[in-house]
């Protein structure tokens, strides 16, 4: 959603947040065929954090045995990630958990999203501007996406809706949907009226807030246009081996098995350009995970709780196998499929997965794991910041990276200090 | 990066009156020159950082929207932040403590001349929504879309939020909800669904009696506790609209009689699949019953049929309910009681039904509540007098007022107009509903401008009790112009409190002043403490259960500082080391885990505690020592004397220390222990800009070191290792400190006593967090005058709490807006 009208009055927001026009694809296709060096921008963009984050030795692909991205080199995709190193939000210590929301925002005061923030500009010819995902249970479904104003916007969590989302439901509840739009529409108009009236008994310094209002209001009404222009054009045709999802189990001991879905979904959705931008949240249980069909003796959260048990460790690094397991699964349909623009999907489409949880063992939210997939960055396994000449240490560093690679011209993103361009370009 | 202030909506000129800025001269081009000397290069005609221009934002610090933009200018000058350190001039102390004095005075000024006045226009948080619209409509299981967005933008003393534009979120998930409500409200005939279920598709909820010995007909051993149990119809059917289905069942039964001497009987229960995973209460409600039909015992299946109403969205669930005696326990139970007697039902020899097939088909016809709602009609009319005759009475509740002339005219003639689009009657009333509920009428409290407006009174109480609009009694005393007088609202708040809704202002007000919200989602997470979920239950429902008692028994306020009696549910006393016969922790916890059955607090008696109970209980009366309190001041892994000092200052003392400046870094948490918590907080002695609040903070926050991060007492700290790996020995806990009185503390009893001898700064921190509440505005200068004068009338023993709502409700702070 575009809020530009209200980020302007909020001035105070910060100079990190403020609005910059995109690098629209078209320039960037006539700078590359003009010769520029520099490679066509990506368009696309997925958000992933795990809230009980990665445990950090298996994780890095600098480490002796890091067994979590096996899954990675499995499917081939060797040379497409990087993972990242010394990268964090900085801000208070102690219960990381308070805070592990803050992934994509990088602060914990009110603050965009990564995901959010790009997704008016590469979603707006999609039918989704961008879709939020969960794979956790009712109660407990939290967001990676946030608006401008810090509140988080709703998750999916049935993989039934994303499914009917993505290739459309019923031809009733489409012509009942065409009708709430429409009926929708002349209900904004009264709504408008209405405000009108009130506007004349207000005074000057509530005008800016009455202003928001009305900007709010026709938010909606854009988004109902929008709405009303997609409902008539056809969903895609699911492919025949992938049935909706019927009435999945949303109990938080399936989240494997409804983040495995996610993924297969989210890919189809990129590849039938069904939206641009994605986040999928895997949030902290405390049940019990089904892996491969067996219930495993514990809770997911007491697993990252491990004491240097090695067998608890091997049980927990099984259940980050498996997100990577389905992130291997996503990357490689995505590297499968060409670009019509040219290349791959996988070279147009950033993928993030991390946590701003640097190891729940300890709950530090120092030294995020952080991964960052294909989009066209040059890849180089593992990037130690640490070590990095210019020393980075703040996560959003490497997005102001991402913004610039989906063609955006930022130079700072929330807490970034610099970008990572020179190590992963 | 600070949270943006709250900014409000729609306020009503009358309502906040535009404070002519008091500007001599001299202040005037003082500041006009510091702004243009300091800030303009940034924040001007040529650029705008942050998207500020200073030079033309209105100087108007003393209306709301502009206190908060210069409020923010003022602190980042006072703070030092702007200009910023790369600057080419930077102004002296002496011209930044000018200005900063200057735009203080013109707030101050403001201030005082303000009545008390000015509640924002609040739209309805959340559970008020919620509560509104199932009171208008009686929906049976209605709830928010998924999509609602959280509540925004609280006050900083976390009581109520101000009013905030609505996102364009919020208007989209109103407007789902309104849609939905109207759906479930007029019957549409549409396309019937029909879905058949024999014993091949069927799911049981429980492997172990799953289709009976010959696996040709479902079975039913009669236990209906809870929504896991029992056969649950094939989830692949779900009502598509509120309406009545007709069920046709192959079934026979195997005697003539039950258990009650009745033929044997199928019940049919409605049920949210959904709220299988998701218990929204501890206890297990009994699902509503919508249905029943007798089976004849036969040798041969027979065809049986009855109708259903279903909302929309609901499953069914059947079982045959008179196998069994009725003195089966059909209350809560844990799941493993439930499995025992499961299996005690299964091998029980008493004859059953047997079903082999069951086709649910509709919507047939309209609920009894859908004719109910059109008068006693299957279908609306398309004339305006009927529709007038439905919509106009709504409205009148839904806006909890009666309607002016101008808004019947626009609701029934935007309804006439979709009736000309449509055609539909059902569909124009629907509009109709959803324009309701839609308009800022329903949507805000207050719209009327008249200060005075009885029904605005009716409202602000029912909100401020129930957290719900008025009900009948309410409005009629609103109508006859009697809601004012001083001995009704007395009675009224009175009866408010009794009723069972007054419940959610317990539930509300616990959340937001004593930290329920918070708790309800902080993870306890340290192998240190025992946490499960069924102490985090004890922990919110011992804090509700200690705030109502308060209430209801109208003890003096003081008590909320020092009390003789508690809460504690049966982990928590197992946790605090009360003697005795308990079942170990973890029986309770797999309960938990398979019933969601928590254990509720009972009173604890502080001066009558049983033989061998460890002495430090007696310490628990009063809110601090409340687990929950004391736990939501730590984060889940430590505990942290500055989060509770600063928590004590702010929610018991009602002075609450300003932000730290910006850019302190806070102190680190060692949760290894290799220091001590006394170590760490020394370092605000080195500086005097720390010590000037950290010396009322921090001995506040050390008198209660005896309790650790999950409120449980200690009096050695459990430390880590050294950096070697050796582990530290435990260190004693010194719960001493100083005040800046001069007063010592040595405990947490120390500290209530300190605040009993300060018991009107506790009257007041508490009669204006009500007030906040009831109201959703910040106390004004003219609004302290009225708490002022509420505190000087206090009784030299304290309160009643109860008698302290009344005064407060009586009082010209809450009658006005």
């Amino acid at each position: 959603m575009d809020r530009s009208g209200i980020d302007r009055r909020q001035f105070l927001r910060g100079a990190s947040c403020a609005l910059a026009l995109p690098f629209l694809p078209s320039i960037a296709d006539a700078a590359t065929r003009a010769g520029s060096a520099r490679p066509a921008p990506a368009k696309r963009l997925v958000c992933v954090g795990a809230f009980l984050g990665f445990h950090p030795p298996a994780f890095f692909a600098n480490g002796a045995s890091p067994r979590i991205l096996r899954p990675l080199y499995e499917a081939g995709l060797g040379s497409d990630f990087t993972t990242i190193s010394g990268l964090d939000h900085k801000g208070p210590t102690g219960n990381g958990h308070l805070y592990a929301h803050t992934l994509f925002t990088g602060t914990i005061g009110a603050g965009i999203s990564l995901d959010q923030y790009v997704a008016p500009a590469l979603g707006k010819s999609t039918r989704y501007p961008s879709l939020q995902l969960c794979a956790g249970e009712p109660k407990a479904r939290p967001s990676l996406s946030f608006t401008a104003r810090g509140a988080p916007l709703p998750t999916i969590l049935d993989p039934g809706v994303l499914y009917a989302r993505i290739f459309g439901a019923s031809a009733l509840a489409h012509e009942e949907q065409r009708y709430l739009i429409e009926s929708g529409r002349s209900l904004l108009d009264g709504l408008v009226e209405e405000a009108q009236a009130l506007r004349q008994r207000m005074d000057t310094a509530d005008a800016a807030t009455f202003e928001e209002y009305l900007a709010s209001l026709r938010d909606v009404e854009r988004d109902l246009a929008q709405q009303r222009e997609w409902i008539d054009r056809p969903f895609p045709v699911p492919p025949h081996d992938l049935p909706a999802p019927a009435n999945p189990s949303l109990d938080g001991s399936m989240l494997l098995v409804n983040e495995d879905l996610m993924w297969d979904l989210m890919a189809l959705a990129l590849k039938n350009d069904s939206t641009r931008v994605i986040s999928l949240s895997i949030p902290v249980t405390v049940r019990a995970l089904l892996l491969d069909g067996a219930l495993m003796s514990a809770g997911y959260h007491s697993l990252t709780h491990h004491g240097n048990k090695a067998e608890t460790i091997d049980a927990l690094v099984r259940v980050e196998q498996r997100h990577l397991r389905g992130a291997a699964r996503f990357l490689k349909a995505l590297k499968d499929t060409p670009d019509p623009d040219g290349g791959t999907l996988l070279d147009s489409t950033v993928t993030i997965i991390g946590s701003a949880l640097g190891d729940a063992a300890t709950h530090v939210r120092t030294n995020y794991p952080l991964l960052v997939a294909g989009g066209g960055f040059a890849h180089r396994r593992h990037l130690s910041c640490e070590e990095a000449s210019g020393h980075h240490e703040m996560a959003c560093d490497l997005f102001v990276s991402v913004l610039q690679r989906l063609g955006f011209e930022d130079e700072r993103f929330s807490t970034s200090t610099s970008d990572l361009n020179e190590h992963l370009t | 990066m600070k949270r943006w202030p709250a900014t409000t909506l729609l306020a009503v000129s009358i309502l906040c009156p535009a404070i002519p800025a008091r500007d001599p001269p001299d202040d005037g081009a003082f500041r006009l020159g510091f702004l243009e000397r300091n800030c303009l290069a940034c924040h001007g005609p040529e650029t705008q950082r942050g998207d500020l221009r200073l030079d033309t934002t209105p100087y108007d610090p003393g209306t709301r929207t502009g206190r908060a933009r210069w409020q923010l200018v003022l602190d980042r000058i006072d703070h030092e932040k702007m200009p910023p350190p790369e600057a080419a001039i930077h102004p002296t102390r002496a011209e930044r403590d000018r200005i900063v004095a200057l735009i203080r005075s013109d707030m101050d000024a403001a201030d005082a001349q303000a009545s008390v006045a000015g509640s924002p226009l609040r739209g309805l948080k959340r559970a008020e929504l919620l509560n509104t619209v199932r009171d208008l409509f009686d929906i049976r299981g209605l709830r928010l879309p998924a999509s609602f967005p959280e509540d925004e933008a609280a006050l900083p003393s976390g009581i109520a939020p101000l009013g905030s534009p609505p996102s364009a979120a919020h208007l989209h998930a109103c407007m789902e909800l309104a849609a939905n409500v109207a759906e479930r409200m007029v019957y549409l005939p549409a396309q019937q669904v029909t879905c058949r279920s024999d014993v091949s598709s069927w799911r049981n909820e429980h492997s172990m009696w799953a289709k009976g010995g010959d696996n040709s007909a479902m079975y039913f051993n009669g236990v209906n506790n809870a929504a896991w149990c029992g056969a649950i119809w094939d989830r692949t059917f779900l009502a598509p609209a509120s309406g009545t289905y007709t069920v046709r069942v192959a079934a026979r039964a195997e005697a003539d009689l039950g258990a009650d001497g009745q033929p044997l009987r199928l019940g049919f229960y409605a049920l949210i699949p959904g709220d299988y995973y998701m218990p929204e209460s501890a206890n297990r409600v009994e699902l509503p019953r919508v249905g029943s039909l007798d089976v004849p015992a036969s040798a041969v299946t027979q065809e049986l049929t009855c109708t259903v109403e279903l909302e929309q969205g609901e499953a069914v669930h059947v079982y045959c309910e008179n196998r069994l005696p009725a003195t089966q326990p059909q209350g809560a139970l844990s799941r493993i009681d439930l499995a025992d007697l499961l299996m005690a039902a299964l091998s029980s020899p008493l004859p059953t039904v047997r079903i082999e097939s069951m086709t649910i088909t509709g919507p047939v016809a309209p609920l009894t509540r859908q004719v109910a709602f059109l008068g006693g009609r299957e279908r609306p009319s398309a004339d305006e007098g009927f529709l007038r005759s439905i919509l106009l009475p709504l409205a009148e509740r839904a806006y909890r007022r009666p309607l002016t002339a101008a808004e019947s005219l626009d609701l029934i003639d935007g309804v006439m107009r979709h009736l000309d689009e449509v055609g539909s009657p059902e569909l124009a009333l629907r509009f109709g509903i959803r324009r309701i509920l839609l308009s800022q009428a329903f949507q805000y409290h207050d719209t009327l401008v008249d200060s005075q407006d009885e029904y605005a009174l009716a409202s602000r109480l029912s909100y401020f009790l129930w957290s719900s609009m008025p009900d009948a009694e309410l409005l009629g005393l609103a109508s006859t112009g009697r809601m004012a007088e001083p001995d009704v609202l007395r009675d009224q708040v009175l009866r408010m409190i009794a009723d069972p809704k007054g419940q959610r202002f317990v539930q509300d007000f616990t959340g937001q002043w004593l930290g329920n919200r918070e708790l309800a989602t902080l993870m306890v997470c340290d192998a240190k403490y025992v946490w499960n979920e069924p102490l985090r239950h004890g922990y919110i429902r011992s804090t509700e259960m200690f705030f109502d008692e308060m209430l209801q028994r109208n003890h003096s306020i003081r008590m909320f500082i020092d009390s003789d009696f508690t809460y504690a549910n049966l982990p928590m006393r197992m946790v605090w080391g009360f003697p005795g016969e308990y079942p170990d922790m973890s029986r309770i916890e797999s309960d938990e885990a398979y019933s969601h059955i928590w254990p509720e607090p009972e009173r604890l008696d502080l001066s009558k505690l049983p033989e061998g109970v460890p002495p430090n209980v007696v310490h628990r009366g009063g809110i601090l020592g409340l687990p929950g309190v004391l736990t939501l001041t730590g984060d889940g892994v430590e505990s942290s004397p500055i989060r509770r000092g600063v928590w004590v200052l702010e929610n018991l003392y009602g002075a609450p220390p300003p932000p730290p400046p910006d850019g302190v870094k806070a102190l680190p948490t060692d949760t290894s222990g290799a220091t001590t918590v006394r170590e760490t907080l020394a370092a605000h002695e080195d500086s005097a800009s720390c010590a000037s609040c950290h010396s009322r903070i921090d001995p506040l926050g050390l008198a209660l070191e005896n309790y650790d991060a999950a409120g449980n007492w200690r009096e050695l700290y459990v430390r880590g290792s050294s950096a070697q790996g050796v582990p530290l020995p435990p260190e004693p806990v010194d719960p001493t400190s100083k005040l800046p009185d001069g007063v010592r503390l040595t405990g947490p009893q120390d500290l209530k006593q300190h605040l009993l001898g300060h018991s009107r700064m506790f009257t007041r921190c508490l009669a204006t967090k009500l007030l906040e509440y009831a109201t959703g505005r910040r106390m004004s200068k003219s609004d302290a005058r009225i708490v002022d004068q509420i505190v000087q009338d206090e009784p030299s023993d304290g309160y009643g709490f109860r008698d302290l709502l009344v005064a407060l409700v009586q009082s010209e702070g809450f009658r006005t807006r």
